[in-house]
């Protein structure tokens, strides 16, 4: 039987095989079965599915990883959405500084990026009011008292 | 192009692809391919066709591979493939990767001269140093073994289906 399960192997190595013994090995079920196992161990070594090999020399530089278009497309997605959320922040950073330094009276070289004039930020409500009453002494004096 | 460009052009990604299996990083196998066609281009390739060229090729893959496993008596890794596979899939090929890796050497040098690389049987003779007969002797025990060492991963694959795949020397 081994002889047989070995013809149907070579078949499927694609060798040139004797076509009567290979009819014989096909007829019994063992051997239709072994044809079966061969192209299934075939199927999960599948060598394609692996990673790849850098390519250098000439012919094209090409890194060949295996990776799926999908997945490479969501890879460029990703570094470009952290692209422009940078950019974004650093702007909503810049005009947000501008708008405080208008705030305090200063006048920045660079208000906005675009130098365009902000509106006065008002100073928030105070919270606590100290009176100041006449005659009494505010310096510290030593001794904690 | 010199003899050595064409050699590498036509094999370097069989004879990665083999390496990857047999040494089990794909760090350790771009190294190994490099030394592979480093020494293809500092000898005479043999005058024996293309068949015996490739054979030859894959000889010195095989001899770099083995000195590879046995300097620093490695075993075959069952992380090569799945670095970048997903989670399902990491755990299918590093079922795969330690069975093939349970082989001995030389029928697991065999299978994976046939299944990775596409050689045909006097190729992995000639590769091997062994005869035709050898080769389709310890193929088949290869393939016995490792069908029955996947056991339910075999079973599953099966029930997805199967399909005649090209031979490597078909491209």
């Amino acid at each position: 039987m081994t002889d047989d399960l070995q013809v149907i192997e070579a078949f499927a190595d694609g060798e040139r095989v004797d076509a009567e013994a290979l009819m014989a090995a096909l007829a019994d079920a063992r051997g239709r079965a072994h044809f079966v196992d061969v192209l299934v161990l075939r199927e999960l070594v599948d060598p394609r599915a692996g990673v790849g090999l850098p390519v250098s020399g000439r012919g094209g530089e090409v890194v060949r990883s295996g990776a799926s278009w999908s997945s490479r497309f969501v890879a460029v997605a990703a570094a470009a959405a952290l692209v422009v959320s940078l950019g974004a922040g650093f702007a909503v950073g810049w005009g947000l500084a501008g708008r405080a330094a208008a705030g305090r009276g200063g006048a920045p070289a660079s208000a906005t990026p675009a130098g365009t004039p902000l509106p006065p930020i008002e100073a928030p409500a105070p919270t606590r009011v100290i009176r100041f009453e006449p005659g009494v002494d505010w310096t510290e004096g030593t001794g904690g008292d | 192009m010199s003899d050595a460009e064409v050699l590498f052009h036509a094999h370097r990604e069989p004879v990665f692809r083999y390496l990857c299996r047999t040494v089990g990083t794909a760090d350790a196998a771009r190294d190994l391919t490099q030394e592979v066609f480093l020494r293809v281009t500092r000898s005479v390739p043999p005058d024996a066709g293309h068949d015996g060229q490739r054979a030859w090729v894959f000889r010195i893959a095989r001899n770099l591979a083995l000195n590879y496993l046995r300097d620093g008596r490695r075993r075959p890794a069952a992380v090569a493939l799945v670095e970048h596979a997903a989670p399902a899939t990491q755990e299918l090929a590093a079922a795969i990767d330690g069975a093939v890796a349970s082989l001995p050497d030389l029928e697991r040098d065999v299978f994976l001269l046939r299944e990775s690389a596409g050689l045909s049987y006097e190729e992995i003779g000639r590769a091997c140093e062994i005869s035709a007969d050898a080769v389709r002797n310890r193929l088949h025990r290869a393939r016995v073994q490792l069908r029955d060492a996947l056991g339910t991963t075999f079973r599953i694959q099966r029930q997805r289906g199967v399909r005649l795949a090209r031979r490597e020397s078909d491209d």
